[in-house]
């Protein structure tokens, strides 16, 4: 499923005091099977953004697509439920929303609601507990006496057991250990790459959304201030700086070096490579 | 979700009326509920509506939008004048509906007490826009607390009314969270039958349960590892201190009453 945003606004609380507009005219479009991060400094609206992604949050002006779903501000999906089937959404801290006595009955909750057939929950089961690395001994366990790791790990199978074709993920491992964060990221990668998912994740952290995504957009203060390629966006530091963003720390300094010394290092090669030129140049430098 | 009932709304504009003392506006307002009721007189009627009106305006928040706050109120002020104008058998006779006769008594008593009424929701409503709900649990502790020598647990009432006045938002944006969460996995909290919609609600509760009383627990011991013990000899960081302005605003008021007690008279 395509989707596309076409000049959306979003403002909470309208006509009261409170009133904000958490979007401004925000357009873009992403097909089927890219991956997309969205960053921005704290309150800059991507949650908001992402909320319209599955009919949680209408816009107030302006369309959103996904796939045959059309919402805008007068314009509700009848089968709202069919949209969020086939969009999966991993919230910040997803365990909060685990409930159920077992994790079985956790992970069954949202194929049950989607009406999915009964004959499909075991291989679905053990295919959302694989994809996330758990055993199948915990499915019989309560989800309260798991570790931390392990309830984040249920709470994001029961969002892939349904089977999304388009993944959103609201910083979904936030609170993680670096290695936790890794496993989980690789994970989503994983699904990307095989399954073709289509997925839209939201960042703090730029080394994630430069490692991951074919294209980032940049939100400030809920206006698009840059879209592109990781690489396109290396060149844009400045307005970086301005959305009070880094680039990841490789990026920047390949930037200043090939700054320094006038030459040509390409920041996306592998960083054995990159360490090989670097030596080289070095090197010749002192030759020189 | 847009608050349409406003009263115990806080809206900060930082006017006078904002940094007078809780205590007095406190004070101010329960005197109002009490002498708005010996209210008889045409002239007391509209001795209280320009000083209320006025406060309104000093408050510098927009009338349009304090009145559609108080919105709500206005059904039951409506169903009190019915109830009033169908009752009460005073007066002479207006016109006659079936087995029901108006009176003239009966209309001017279903106005007097609707404008009574009306007048102590926009007061009270007033006292709520502009102080924040720890000012005024502050304020009432304070007020209050000579009754901490006949045994009344003042101090311990007016920190279970603060930390639960704390926690209302964080709440309600706890269950706005988790029900966007179980949303997203397909829950219908609008339709459906009783039973799968009793199912939508425990999936809500369940977890918020869960996290107040995570919250409850991360609270006391914060508490106690900065040292609470309970009241005895606690002092209060917002220290209420009576301000000129707190007393201009007293000689106003009491101005207003002796007016009042003149044209009742
Ligand atoms: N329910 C709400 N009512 C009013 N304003 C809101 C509400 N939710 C969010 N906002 C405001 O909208 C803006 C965008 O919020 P949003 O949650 O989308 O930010 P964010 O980019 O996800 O931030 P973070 O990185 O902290 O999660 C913020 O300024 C926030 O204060
Ligand atoms: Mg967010």
């Amino acid at each position: 499923m395509d989707i596309s945003f076409n000049r959306v606004s979003y403002i909470y609380q309208q006509g009261t005091p409170f009133e904000h507009r958490a979007l401004k005219d925000i357009s873009f479009s992403l097909n089927k099977g890219e991956w997309l991060a969205i960053v921005g400094h704290t309150g800059s609206g991507k949650s908001t953004l992402l909320q319209h992604l599955n009919g949680l949050r209408q816009p107030t002006e302006g369309e959103v697509k996904v796939g045959d779903f059309h919402l805008s501000k007068k314009n509700r999906p009848k089968d709202m439920k069919q949209l969020r089937k086939h969009v999966g959404v991993v919230f910040q801290y997803p365990e909060h929303q685990l409930f159920e006595e077992t994790v079985q009955k956790d992970l069954l909750f949202g194929p049950k609601n989607f009406g999915i057939d009964e004959s499909e929950f075991e291989t679905r089961v053990h295919n959302a507990l694989a994809a996330v690395g758990l055993h199948e001994d915990v499915l019989e366990r309560s989800p309260f006496e798991l570790s931390g790791g392990q309830k984040r790990r249920v709470a994001i199978a029961g969002v892939l057991v349904t089977d999304p074709q388009i993944l959103v993920l609201d910083e979904p491992t936030a609170g993680l250990d670096p290695m936790g964060q890794k496993e989980i990221m690789d994970m989503f990668y994983h699904l990307h790459q095989t399954k073709g998912r289509t997925t839209v994740s939201v960042t703090h952290d730029m080394e994630m959304a430069f490692t991951y995504a074919d294209r980032i957009i940049v939100l400030e203060n809920g206006q698009k201030l840059i879209e592109g390629t990781p690489h396109e966006l290396t060149q844009q530091e400045t307005l970086l700086q301005q959305a009070k963003l880094d680039l990841p720390e490789r990026i920047s300094f390949v930037n200043k070096w090939n700054q320094r010394n006038s030459s040509q290092l390409d920041e996306t090669m592998p960083i054995s490579e990159l360490a090989q030129k670097i030596s080289q140049e070095l090197k010749e430098i002192k030759d020189q | 979700m847009t608050p349409s009932f406003l009263i115990g709304q806080y809206i900060s504009t930082g006017s006078v009326i904002h940094r007078l003392d809780p205590r007095i506006k406190l004070v101010m307002v329960f005197i109002f509920v009490f002498i708005v009721f010996f209210a008889n007189h045409l002239y007391s009627y509209v001795l209280f509506s320009t000083f209320v009106i006025v406060v309104a305006l000093a408050t510098k928040i927009r009338l349009s939008y304090i009145l559609k706050g108080i919105m709500p109120v206005g059904i039951f002020l409506l169903f009190t004048f019915f109830l009033h104008v169908v009752m009460t058998n005073e007066g002479q006779a207006l016109l006659t509906i079936g087995p029901l006769t108006i009176y003239t008594g009966g209309v001017i008593r279903g106005i007097e007490i609707s404008v009574r009424l009306f007048l102590l929701v926009f007061f009270t409503s007033l006292l709520t826009l502009t102080t924040p709900p720890m000012a005024i649990t502050d304020g009432l502790e304070k007020l209050l607390s000579p009754l901490k020598k006949v045994g009344v647990p003042v101090h311990e009432f007016a920190l279970m009314v603060s930390i639960t006045l704390r926690f209302i938002p964080t709440l309600m944006e706890e269950t706005d969270k988790i029900s966007k969460a179980q949303a997203s996995r397909g829950v219908d909290f609008r339709s459906g039958s009783l039973k799968s919609r009793a199912y939508a609600v425990v999936s809500l509760l369940i977890p918020l349960f869960i996290s107040s009383f995570r919250r409850a627990d991360d609270l006391a011991l914060a508490m106690e590892a900065r040292g609470y013990r309970g009241g005895e000899g606690r002092t209060n960081i917002r220290a209420l201190i009576l301000q000129k302005r707190d007393y201009v605003a007293m000689i106003l008021y009491g101005l207003m009453i002796l007016l009042f007690i003149f044209v009742q008279s």
